[in-house]
């Protein structure tokens, strides 16, 4: 047991680790809850080509799990989150948020209906101490089940046309917010389908290998790529997805106020449900719901694709807000970005990024103008 | 007759900090220490030939850079070392480690609660929030008393400006701190007895409280309140300098001797001359005077009032509180020279938090009988031990492949019951720490080379240090900020004092322990600002 303790290896490989290794090209390698995964595996133009016109394949098992299961599982979590989940179904799932008794966001993630009374919750930030505390007085037990399984995503337009050639026909047919385990190659394995063409499999560790080898034999023809965590967190920017931990954090681990949000400072729409009478923060939510937001997370685009970098969002003279995630889009040749920006400068453009752009040795600043981008809807 | 700008009275580190401040801001300040070497209670001393470690506490000096900011230690040679913040040990497979990586700190507490890993972030996040809420009242001179009520008291510790704006659950923590004990504050987070016995005996080294004592929950800021402690979101890591206590003594008498300024050893101060109330300088014990137009002392506050003064030249209530002042010894000190690194059963070697030392301190409840035996006055049967190894930071300080052993005995009467020390009550001590630690690292007896105990008031004969109090002056809340050493109610808070010119830069002044070698800058910064003063007026 001393083998694996702590210290020894402060991040950790997943269960894929070793199979993601062998498609790499470029041995780029970045941290994740604790885990090391791929950064891009290829160039990032044949990944993002891959991903918005093919198929993509990605090793996602650093999400945390956990499984929420007992008479009252469905009580407990209407308790804890902003939406009503006595709606979910059997075999359903969708998004969730949770806040404190502030009304600040603690995670969020996806919640799952596995059972009449089970549930698994999926998340970017360990919960199980807060879930735990807040579950006292409940029949119901929470458990942190990362370890026992892996996660694979099988992403794009052409990922039906994978499960076809793979044999998952009832997979394939899956609808869009539904979660089911399947029987695969006589593997149980917990399949979810997001909107967008996106598959999250998730198998038990030791079937995750004989699983990711037979998506990627089958996906040959349509020209299956693995891809690594730069381009899907790219994808997710393009999609305005602001992620715990880098656009804001959570209530449970930021020592500053200022950077924790509630639910009114995202983008899109967060099921903030005031028909049910009792649940953490909904004092405190009451309240927000009737003001307006001081800030907001926008998603921004900066046309320009020079060697640059930036942080600092500007109108005229004044500092407005702060860009957490940028990403290069390749295709479109512009930055994409996540930022935190004052509401009352939102409304009428006029937004810049100070940049500094970099020639060989040379470094200058300019002020770039920035647009903020309408969003998609949202999942 | 000579002359300097300023005296500093002992050379140990807040008043090493004090006169290398007092040097860079063009001040001709001159140290005495009765000592041969400097650095007082932190001071290193040669165990065995070619075996140098800490002589009375457990590390020697820690670094704040904050309290060295702006004398140029960098430059003046000195080199710190970052180190996991140690091990607490109850058994082969019941210990575990602070660690710097935030990963592998979670990975190491949900060992033994699932739940305790993700407690940590919730932990750290409130210790951090606390810890910037008092910094700013660690920095310059405590505000002055004079209001009463709880908003009062916010106010002085800092933070009125944010007790609007936290919400109402956190400011209730805030007060807890000060108020709660350890236990408490730990049975909010965290599940596993380990983990809770591993973050208390962390926090009570060389403490006359116990886990379960009231106001005894600060002690758990302390790692959080050094500057760059949020820099990992793992254990703050502990900034050793190499070359121990006497490397960062060397770099700050070189600042003072930079200036112009001198470090005397071997110059006991016998009494400080005044006149009307005001220092004019002082006498030593070979009879020679020194004048100085400041005097500083870094000797306790007792030892400061009581031992160097005529008793009828001062303020009758300054004599009253200087004896009033409680000064409690509660530690032991073993110094052992090792032939080798010894096995600490069940623990790696490779485990990087033994860097920063080996709690042998049992769990909660061990401590809470230790520390209630202690309150009688009984000499330990199964000491509480506080383990560091100097040696395994900086091999220089032992001959290659060898070791030294910094070990501090916690909960240590300054008088037995029975009577006071003998030598037989002596080896018995020192016998019961060496069953204690054969007992977790097999085959140490056979390795030791060397060794020594040193006893509370051998501490004291040896440092000056009023019963050997490495807190110079307990840690409690009467005791502390505004109130340490005592209200004085002049400007500059409890550093200057009712005699004009005469300041107290020791431990004994807020921060006190909190921040170790923040009073000696203080006390510099508070004498810059009143000569301004006086320049303007
Ligand atoms: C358990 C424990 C562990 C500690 N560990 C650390 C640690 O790891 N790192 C750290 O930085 N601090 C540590 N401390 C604090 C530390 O021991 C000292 O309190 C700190 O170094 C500050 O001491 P000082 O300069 O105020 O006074 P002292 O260190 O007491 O210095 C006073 C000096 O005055 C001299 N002196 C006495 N009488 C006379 C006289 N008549 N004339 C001239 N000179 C005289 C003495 O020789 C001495 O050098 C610890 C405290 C505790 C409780």
């Amino acid at each position: 047991m001393s083998g694996d303790l702590p210290f020894r290896r402060h991040l950790r490989m997943t269960p894929l680790h070793s199979e993601v290794a062998a498609e790499s090209r470029t041995n780029d390698w970045v941290e994740r809850n604790g885990f090391t995964i791929a950064g891009h595996l290829d160039t990032p133009e044949t990944e993002v080509f891959a991903r918005y016109h093919r198929a993509t394949l990605a090793d996602i098992s650093p999400r945390f799990r956990y499984r929420i299961a007992g008479r009252e599982a469905m009580d407990c979590l209407n308790r804890l989150v902003t939406s009503d989940i006595s709606t979910l179904e059997e075999g359903h799932f969708g998004p969730v948020a949770f806040c404190d008794e502030n009304g600040q966001l603690v995670g969020e993630g996806e919640l799952a209906r596995i059972g009449a009374t089970e549930y698994r919750l999926f998340t970017e930030e360990e919960v199980l101490s807060w879930l735990r505390r807040n579950s006292t007085g409940f029949q119901v037990h929470a458990e942190d089940v990362s370890a026992e399984s892996a996660g694979i995503e099988l992403a794009g337009p052409l990922a039906e046309a994978v499960l076809e050639e793979a044999g998952f026909d009832p997979v394939r047919l899956l609808q869009a917010g539904h979660a089911q385990t399947r029987d695969l190659m006589g593997m149980p394995v917990a399949v979810l389908r997001h909107v967008g063409d996106v598959f999250e499999f998730w198998p038990e560790e030791d079937d995750a290998v004989p699983l990711w080898r037979h998506l990627m034999q089958a996906g040959r023809e349509a020209g299956l790529q693995a891809i690594g965590e730069r381009t899907r967190n790219l994808v997710r920017i393009d999609r305005g997805c602001p992620r715990m931990g880098a656009d804001y954090l959570g209530a449970l681990s930021a020592v500053s106020g200022d950077h924790v949000r509630t639910p009114y400072e995202m983008p899109g729409e967060t099921d903030v449900d005031f028909g049910k009478p009792v649940f953490n923060g909904r004092a405190a939510l009451r309240r927000m719901a009737v003001q307006s937001a001081a800030r907001r997370i926008v998603a921004l685009a900066v046309d320009d694709a020079r060697d640059l970098t930036f942080a600092i969002v500007c109108k005229g003279e004044h500092q407005v807000g702060v860009c957490t995630s940028i990403a290069f889009m390749p295709e479109t040749g512009q930055y994409l970005a996540i930022a935190t920006v004052e509401a009352a400068a939102c409304a009428s453009g006029g937004l810049t990024v100070e940049t500094e752009i970099r020639r060989e040795l040379a470094v200058w600043r300019e002020k770039l103008p920035a647009r903020i981008r309408p969003l998609p809807a949202k999942r | 007759m000579e002359r300097h700008d300023a005296i500093v009275i002992g050379a140990g580190l807040n008043g090493l900090t004090a006169a290398a401040h007092l040097a860079r801001a063009g001040l001709k300040v001159l140290v005495l220490d009765r000592n041969g070497r400097a650095g007082g209670t932190a001071a290193m001393r040669v165990i065995a030939p070619g075996f140098t470690g800490p002589a009375w506490s457990l590390r020697g000096a820690v670094i704040d850079p904050e309290t060295y900011a702006g004398l140029g230690l960098a430059e003046a040679g000195l080199r710190v070392r970052a180190v996991d913040a140690g091990i607490g040990w109850l058994g082969p497979d019941e210990w575990t480690a602070s660690l710097g990586s935030g990963t592998a700190q979670r990975a190491e507490f949900a060992r033994h609660a699932r739940e305790d890993g993700d407690a940590w972030r919730r932990y750290r996040r409130d210790m951090l929030r606390l810890a910037d809420a008092v910094s700013p009242s660690l920095a310059m001179a405590s505000p002055q008393p004079g209001e009463a009520g709880l908003a009062a008291f916010g106010r002085r510790l800092g933070f009125a400006s944010e007790l609007a704006a936290w919400p109402r659950n956190d400011m209730a923590a805030k007060l807890d701190i000060w108020t709660e004990s350890i236990a408490t504050i730990l049975d909010r987070y965290f599940t596993s007895p380990l983990v809770k016995a591993h973050l208390a005996g962390a926090a009570l080294a060389g403490a006359t409280v116990g886990p379960s004592s009231p106001m005894s929950a600060w002690r758990l800021l302390v790692p959080f309140l050094r500057t760059g402690a949020d820099a990992t979101e793992g254990s703050p890591r502990l900034l050793l300098p190499v070359g121990g206590t006497d490397a960062l003594v060397k770099c700050l008498a070189g600042i003072v001797e930079g200036a112009g300024g001198e470090l005397r050893m071997e110059a006991e101060v016998t009494d400080v001359k005044l006149r009307d109330r005001q220092v004019r300088g002082v006498l030593l014990a070979d009879g020679q005077e020194i004048a100085a137009s400041v005097i500083v002392s870094d000797l306790d506050f007792k030892r400061t009032i009581l031992g160097l003064f005529q008793w009828k030249d001062l303020p009758g209530d300054l004599v009253e509180a200087a004896g009033r002042f409680r000064m409690k010894g509660a530690t032991a000190k073993l110094n052992l020279a090792l032939d080798r690194l010894p096995r600490i059963a069940g623990v790696p070697r490779d485990c990087p938090a033994l860097a920063g030392g080996l709690r042998l301190m049992g769990g909660l409840a061990e401590q809470d009988k230790a520390h209630a035996r202690w309150h009688m006055n009984v000499v330990p049967e199964d000491p509480s031990l506080s383990v560091f190894l100097p040696s395994i930071v900086d091999p220089a300080l032992a001959p290659p492949g060898k070791h030294v052993m910094s070990v501090l005995v916690n909960w240590v009467p300054e008088t037995p019951h029975d009577g006071p020390w003998t030598d037989e009550k002596k080896d018995c001590l020192t016998a019961a720490v060496l069953e204690k630690l054969e007992a977790v690292m097999p085959g140490l007896r056979e390795i030791v080379r060397a060794q020594e105990t040193w006893l509370p008031h051998e501490v004291e004969n040896e440092t000056g240090l009023t019963s050997g109090d490495l807190d110079q002056g307990e840690m409690t809340l009467d005791q502390m900020f505004f109130n340490r050493p005592t209200p004085f109610g002049a400007p500059g808070g409890g550093y200057a004092t009712p005699l004009r010119n005469f300041y107290l830069c020791s431990q004994s002044t807020h921060p006190g322990a909190l921040l170790p070698a923040r009073a000696g800058a203080n006390t510099a910064a508070a004498i810059l600002a009143s000569m301004k003063r006086r320049q303007g007026a």
